[in-house]
C-alpha cells in the first residue's frame, strides 16, 4: 500500500468538494415531486410516488464534472441538498429565509429558491409525514417529544434507510432482469382478491420506477456522449466514451467489467438517496459483491490496479457530493451532515463446505488503500473483524488508522454472528451480515430499515426525573410522578434509587415504542420507498414494501444517549452520599439546582469527579451499577415488537443501541446538571465511551469496562470511540501492539465496534486550555508516559510542536 | 509501598504490558523523571492549576497548610506521614495528592492480573518498576511467583544498586531484566547518580551468568553521557557480559520536569529533550560494527 499518493484529478475533485462551505440547496426534487402529486391526486400514495420519481429522473438535471470515472449527481448543483417535501414542510418554511446564517451547517439559498420552496409548501401542509404523525400522537406522546426527553424528529422528517440493499442481485440480473421478475410477478397476481389489488400497487409502482431509473440512466450515456463529442484532450474523451458506453450497457444489463458494476451499484446508492433522503444508505460487503469483476480485470489485463483505486476514488468523491439538508436542531444532532454511506470490508465467508473463511481479497485491499489515500468523510469504512483476520490486513488497517481520519472502524464477527443466529438469524445469512451507516449491523438486502435509528431516549434526563419526583429538570414537567426525591432526602437507601430509576426508564421505553408505532404507521402509509423495497429480500416476492413487512429480517434499536453519565451519576450517589454519607442528598439536590454554581457547589462538584468511580476505568463499584441500570432498559424493550411483527419478517422485535453519533452533543444541551458533575448544558458521553477524560487508566481499562456491558443484547451497537497519540503508533513495534489490543479486545472481550482518532495538534491544543476534558490524554515516550495535562506548559508545547511535525 | 500502575505499557518489554512503580530508590539521579518515587514513604505533590480559589479542605485537614490568597503555604518539612495519610482524598480536585500507597500483595496481583488477556495475546506481562523495585524484594518476588504461577511473565527495570542478594531472590521469576547501565566512569556516575558504579558492574557480572534475557538500558543524558566515547564505553561494557544480546539507548526526555515543581524540589537538569539523532546513531553503528550487540534507540 502506498498511502501517500492521490492522482491529481482526485485532489482537485476533493478540494473543490470541501472547500464548499456553504453548500446550496436543489429545489428541482421538491417541485417535480409537487406537480406529480397533485396531478396524480386519484391515484393510491404508491403509484403517486413512483410517477413522482419519474417525474423528476425525467426533468431533473444532470452533470458530469470534475473529470469523474463514475458519474451520476443527486442535485442540480455540486453538493447541492435537495428538498423532501413529503416528509416535513415544517421546519423548511420556518427556516428557508434563514438558512445561510445558520452556524455551522448553512445552506446558500437564493432569492429563487425562497420563491420556489414558498410556492409549494402551502400544498404539502397536513400531508406531510411529519404532521400525519402529530395527528395520530397523544398530547402525552407530543408533550414529552417537546421536552426533547425522547427524540424521533429524525424519524418524521426524513425516511428511514440505514440499511443495505442487495447489490448482489442487481449486478447477476441488471435494472432489466429485475424488471422482467417483476413484469412476471404482477403477470402471476391476482387483483381479484383485496391483497391482490394491493399488490398490484406495489408491483405497478416497482415496473415505474425501474423503467424510470433505466431511461434516466441513458440520459447519462447521452450526455456522455455529447460531452465526448467536444472534448478537446483525447484521453479524456476515450474515458467519456467509455463511460457512455458504460452507462448504455448498464441502463438494462448485467455489468461485464470492474467499472460498470461500480457504476452501476453508485446509481443504486444514488437513487435510493434520490427516492428517500434517510441516511445511512450502505453498500454492504463492497469487497465480496464487486470481487468477481476485479479480479477478472485485473487477471485480464484490462484493468491496472491504479485505475481501479482511482475509479474506487471517484466513486468516494461521488458520495460526498451526496448531501442532506436537516432541520437546525436536528443538524446538531449530525454534526457536519454526514450521510454515513457505510463500505463493508473484511469478515469472514462460508467456503464450499459451509465452513467460515477469510474473506479478505485484492479488492478488500484495493478499498482500504483508496480510502487511506483519500482520507475523506465518506465512505464509512468499517473492517470486519475476526480471529483468523489476515495479520498483515490488521497491520494496514492501523496504518491507514494512522493517517488520522478515524476510519476504518472495526466491528466483530465474533459476538455479531453468534448473536445473531441466537437471534434466529440464518446461519449463511450472518456470516454475511454489513456494518450499516455508523457502527450497526445488518444482513444486506435482507433486512428492513433502521437496525439502528429508531427514536433516541436521554438516559441522564431520565436519571434526573428518577431522583427529584419524576419532575423533568429541563422543563418542570413531571410524567410519571413519585413521591421521592433528593431534595426532600426521603430516598432509604440506594436501592430506592435504582428502583425509580427502573419505574422511569421503563415508562420512557414504552413511550418510544409508542412513538415509534405512530412514525412507522404514517411511513408505511404515506412514504413508501419502492426501489429500494424492490432491492430487499422478499419484497417482492410477498408483494409488500418494507415497511408493510416485505424483508426476510426485521429487528431495530433505537438508542440510548448518556450511558456513561448514568454510571458515573449513580455511582457518585451510591459512594459519596449511601456509602460514606460525605454528602447529604439534599445538599446534592442543591448542588444540581444551582448547577455547582458558587465555590462550596463548585468542590461539591470536583468530589463527584474525583472521589467516585468513573465507568471506563475497569471498576466494578461503578460498570456494574451501568450494567444493572441499562438492563432494566434492555429487559423492557423485550416485551416490545414493532409494526411488522408477525407480517412476514422473521424477528420484528428490539433491541437496545448506542451509536448515537454526535447526539450527545444536542442532547447534552438540553440537560441539566447530573450527579456525574456534569455542567448543565454540556455535553453528554458518547456512545458507550467513558466521559470524555474520564478513563484514566489506558484503552485496556476501557476494553474491561465495556466489556462489562451486555453488548450481546446491544445489537443495535456499542460504540467505542478512542484518542491515540500519534506516538501510539509511531513504530512497526507499536503498531503491531495495537493490532493486539484489538485482537484481545475483540478475541476475548468480544467487544462489538471499536473506533480510534489519532489525537491531532488542535486537541493537544484543546487539552492545554481545558484541562479537565482531556484528563485520560496519555503521551508516551520510550519507557514513560505520562498524562498530557500534568505536563509543564513547556513540555505541553514541546509535544504539541512534535505531533505537528509528525502528521 | 508503590505508587502508580501503569497498564497498556508498551515500550518497558514485549507485548502489551502492566507497570508496577514501587517507591524508593537507592540512587537520585539528576534526571529522574519520577523524583515523587525516589522516597520510600508517602510524597505531597501540589499542582496550584487546578487549585481552587477560597477552598479551605486542606487547609482544615492539615495545620500546616495555609491560604494565602491564590496560592497555598505549605510548610512541607512540617508534615509527618500521619498527616500525609489524612490528607488523602482531601482535595476535591486532586490538585493536592498524596503519592504513595501500602502494597498488599493479594490486591497488587489482582490489579496485574486484569490485563491478563491483554498479555497472552500480545506475549507481554508485568513490568516491576520504580523507583528501584528490587529495594522491595519480598514483594516482587512474592508477586511475580504468582504471576508465573498464573503463566504471566515478569520484567524488571531496575537500576542494579541494590544488594546482590535481592537480585538473587527474584532472578528465578523474572524473564527479562531491563537493567540500567548509565555510566562506566565512578566519580562522574557518583557525581549524578550518588551511588557507585562498582556495586552496579558487580552486580551486572554476576546477573549476566543468571538473568534469563538481559537487556542493558542506557538513558542518555546531555552533559552527563552524550558522548561517542561514553556511549562506547558502556557499550564495551555490556559487551563484555556474557549473555547479553540487546541494549536500548533512552534520549533524555524531560515529562516528568513538572514534577519537580509539584513536589517543590529544585531540577538541575537540562530543560530540553536530548536532541542529538547522529550520536545515537553512531553509537548504534560502532555496536554493529565492535559488538554483537543488537541496539535499539529508545527501546
Amino acid at each position: 500500500m502506498n498511502l501517500n499518493f492521490l492522482p491529481e484529478r482526485i485532489k482537485a475533485h476533493k478540494s473543490a468538494l470541501v472547500n464548499i462551505v456553504t453548500p446550496p440547496i436543489c429545489t428541482e426534487r421538491a417541485e417535480a415531486y409537487t406537480r406529480a402529486y397533485q396531478a396524480n391526486e386519484d391515484k393510491p400514495v404508491i403509484v403517486q410516488r413512483a410517477l413522482a420519481l419519474q417525474e423528476h429522473l425525467r426533468t431533473r438535471t444532470i452533470w458530469i464534472k470534475h473529470d469523474e470515472l463514475i458519474v451520476g449527481n443527486q442535485a442540480s448543483k455540486v453538493r447541492a441538498a435537495p428538498i423532501f417535501p413529503e416528509y416535513t414542510v415544517r421546519w423548511i418554511e420556518a427556516e428557508i429565509d434563514q438558512l445561510a446564517d445558520r452556524p455551522g451547517a448553512g445552506f446558500a439559498v437564493t432569492e429563487r429558491d425562497k420563491r420556489a420552496i414558498h410556492a409549494i409548501t402551502p400544498y404539502w401542509r397536513g400531508k406531510t409525514v411529519q404532521d400525519r404523525c402529530y395527528g395520530l400522537f397523544s398530547d402525552e406522546q407530543q408533550d414529552i417529544l417537546a421536552s426533547t426527553i425522547i427524540k424521533a424528529e429524525g424519524n418524521m422528517t426524513s425516511g428511514d434507510a440505514h440499511l443495505a440493499v442487495d447489490n448482489d442481485k442487481i449486478l447477476a440480473v441488471g435494472l432489466g432482469g429485475l424488471l422482467a421478475e417483476v413484469k412476471q410477478r404482477r403477470a402471476a397476481n391476482d387483483v381479484a382478491t383485496l391483497e391482490g389489488l394491493h399488490k398490484e400497487q406495489f408491483y405497478k409502482s416497482v415496473e415505474i420506477v425501474v423503467s424510470a431509473i433505466e431511461q434516466h440512466i441513458i440520459r447519462f450515456a447521452d450526455l456522455a456522449s455529447t460531452m465526448a463529442a467536444s472534448e478537446q484532450r483525447p484521453d479524456r474523451q476515450l474515458e467519456l466514451l467509455q463511460i457512455a458506453e458504460n452507462c448504455y450497457h448498464i441502463a438494462k444489463q448485467p455489468p461485464k467489467n470492474f467499472w460498470q458494476a461500480l457504476q452501476l451499484s453508485y446509481f443504486v446508492q444514488l437513487i435510493l438517496q434520490i427516492e428517500s433522503n434517510g441516511h445511512s444508505v450502505s453498500f454492504g460487503r463492497m469487497d465480496q459483491f464487486l470481487h468477481r469483476f476485479y479480479q477478472a480485470d485485473i487477471d485480464s489485463g484490462v484493468l491496472s490496479p491504479e485505475m481501479a483505486l482511482e475509479m474506487l476514488q471517484s466513486c468516494w468523491l461521488k458520495l460526498l457530493e451526496v448531501n442532506k439538508i436537516r432541520s437546525g436542531a436536528h443538524s446538531k444532532a449530525s454534526a457536519g451532515s454526514p450521510l454515513y454511506q457505510n463500505v463493508c470490508i473484511g469478515g469472514q465467508k462460508l467456503n464450499g463446505q459451509g465452513e467460515p473463511e477469510d474473506a479478505v481479497n485484492s479488492l478488500s485491499w484495493a478499498i482500504l488503500e483508496s480510502c487511506g489515500q483519500l482520507r475523506s468523510t465518506q465512505p464509512n469504512l468499517s473492517v470486519r473483524y475476526h480471529q483468523h483476520l489476515d495479520q498483515d490486513f490488521l497491520m494496514a488497517c492501523v496504518d491507514v488508522i494512522k493517517c488520522g481520519f478515524g476510519m476504518p472502524a472495526f466491528n466483530n464477527d465474533e459476538i455479531v454472528i453468534p448473536e445473531f443466529i441466537k437471534l434466529g438469524v440464518e446461519r449463511e445469512d450472518a456470516y454475511n451480515y454489513a456494518a450499516i451507516g455508523c457502527i450497526e449491523t445488518a444482513v444486506p438486502g435482507k433486512w428492513g430499515y433502521r437496525c439502528t435509528g429508531m427514536s433516541f431516549i436521554n438516559f441522564a434526563r431520565v436519571l434526573l426525573a428518577a431522583l427529584n419526583e419524576g419532575v423533568d429538570a429541563t422543563t418542570g414537567k413531571a410524567f410519571l410522578p413519585h413521591d421521592k426525591s433528593l431534595a426532600k432526602g426521603n430516598f432509604a437507601s440506594f436501592n430506592e434509587i435504582q428502583q425509580s430509576w427502573a419505574e422511569q426508564v421503563r415508562y420512557y421505553a414504552r413511550k418510544s415504542i409508542e412513538i415509534d408505532t405512530v412514525v412507522d404507521s404514517v411511513l408505511e402509509q404515506q412514504a413508501q420507498d419502492i426501489f429500494c423495497s424492490a432491492l430487499v429480500d422478499n419484497c417482492l416476492e410477498r408483494g409488500k414494501t418494507v415497511k408493510e413487512g416485505g424483508a426476510k429480517y426485521d429487528w431495530v434499536s433505537g438508542l440510548q444517549v448518556g450511558i456513561a453519565n448514568l454510571g458515573n451519576s449513580l455511582a457518585a450517589i451510591k459512594h459519596l452520599v449511601f456509602d460514606q454519607g460525605q454528602l447529604s442528598q439534599a445538599e446534592l439536590a442543591q448542588a444540581l439546582a444551582d448547577d455547582f454554581d458558587g465555590p462550596e457547589h463548585e468542590q461539591l462538584r470536583q468530589r463527584l469527579i474525583n472521589h467516585a468511580p468513573k465507568y471506563g476505568n475497569d471498576d466494578d463499584s461503578v460498570d456494574l451499577l451501568l450494567a444493572k441500570a441499562y438492563q432494566v432498559y434492555v429487559d423492557e424493550l423485550a416485551k416490545f415488537v414493532n409494526t411488522r411483527f408477525g407480517r412476514g419478517p422473521i424477528g420484528g422485535g428490539y433491541y437496545a443501541g448506542t451509536s448515537s453519533i454526535s447526539a450527545n452533543v444536542p442532547f447534552g444541551a438540553s440537560t441539566m446538571a447530573t450527579p456525574d458533575g456534569r455542567k448543565a448544558h454540556s455535553p453528554l458521553a458518547e456512545g458507550a465511551s467513558p466521559s470524555s477524560g474520564s478513563d484514566r487508566l489506558g484503552p485496556t481499562a476501557v476494553y474491561n469496562s465495556v466489556g462489562k456491558l451486555q453488548a450481546d443484547k446491544i445489537l443495535g451497537g456499542v460504540l467505542l470511540n478512542q484518542k491515540l497519540s500519534p506516538a501510539a503508533v509511531a513504530t512497526d513495534s507499536d503498531k503491531q501492539k495495537l493490532s493486539m489490543l484489538i485482537r484481545t479486545f475483540f478475541n476475548f472481550h468480544k467487544g462489538w465496534h471499536v473506533q480510534y482518532n489519532i489525537v491531532s495538534r488542535d486537541t493537544l491544543l484543546a487539552a492545554k486550555q481545558a484541562p479537565e476534558n482531556y484528563r485520560d490524554l496519555v503521551v508516551r515516550v520510550a519507557g514513560y508516559s505520562a498524562f498530557f495535562t500534568a505536563l509543564s506548559p513547556d513540555a505541553q508545547d514541546d509535544i504539541i510542536a512534535r505531533t505537528e511535525h509528525q502528521l | 509501598m508503590y505508587f502508580n500502575i501503569q497498564r497498556f505499557s508498551t515500550h518497558d518489554g514485549d507485548g502489551i504490558r502492566t507497570m508496577l512503580f514501587l517507591k524508593g530508590c537507592s540512587l537520585s539521579c539528576a534526571w529522574c523523571q519520577n523524583p515523587e518515587s525516589q522516597s520510600p514513604k508517602y510524597s505531597l505533590l501540589y499542582d496550584q492549576r487546578s487549585c481552587l480559589d477560597e477552598c479551605q479542605m486542606c487547609a482544615a485537614a492539615c495545620s500546616h497548610i495555609q491560604r494565602q490568597s491564590e496560592q497555598l503555604c505549605i510548610e512541607r518539612s512540617m508534615i509527618d506521614q500521619q498527616q500525609l495519610i489524612a490528607l488523602q482524598q482531601v482535595c476535591p480536585t486532586e490538585a493536592l495528592s498524596v503519592c504513595g500507597q501500602p502494597a498488599d500483595a493479594d490486591e497488587l496481583l489482582a490489579e496485574l492480573l486484569r490485563d491478563k488477556p491483554f498479555y497472552q495475546q500480545s506475549g507481554g506481562g508485568v513490568t516491576f518498576s520504580g523507583g528501584e523495585p528490587l529495594l522491595q524484594p519480598q514483594l516482587v518476588t512474592d508477586l511475580a511467583q504468582r504471576l508465573q504461577q498464573q503463566s504471566v511473565s515478569s520484567a524488571v527495570e531496575t537500576c542494579m544498586h541494590v544488594p546482590w542478594k535481592n537480585i538473587e531472590l527474584v532472578a528465578p521469576h523474572i524473564d527479562c531484566w531491563l537493567a540500567d547501565l548509565k555510566h562506566t566512569d565512578a566519580a562522574k556516575f557518583n557525581l549524578w547518580a550518588h551511588g557507585s558504579i562498582d556495586r552496579i558492574k558487580q552486580n551486572f557480572a554476576r546477573l549476566a551468568a543468571i538473568a534469563k534475557r538481559l537487556v542493558v538500558r542506557v538513558p542518555v543524558v546531555p552533559g552527563f553521557n552524550d558522548s561517542i566515547e561514553e556511549l562506547r564505553s558502556i557499550i564495551d561494557f555490556a559487551e563484555s557480559l556474557s549473555n547479553c544480546h540487546e541494549l536500548h539507548l533512552l534520549p533524555y526526555h524531560t515529562l516528568g520536569i513538572n514534577k519537580y515543581r509539584l513536589l517543590d524540589q529544585p531540577y538541575e537538569c537540562a530543560d530540553k529533550p536530548l536532541n542529538k539523532p547522529e550520536l545515537l546513531q553512531d553509537a548504534q553503528a560502532y555496536a554493529h560494527s565492535n559488538t554483537h550487540l543488537d541496539v535499539v534507540i529508545r527501546g
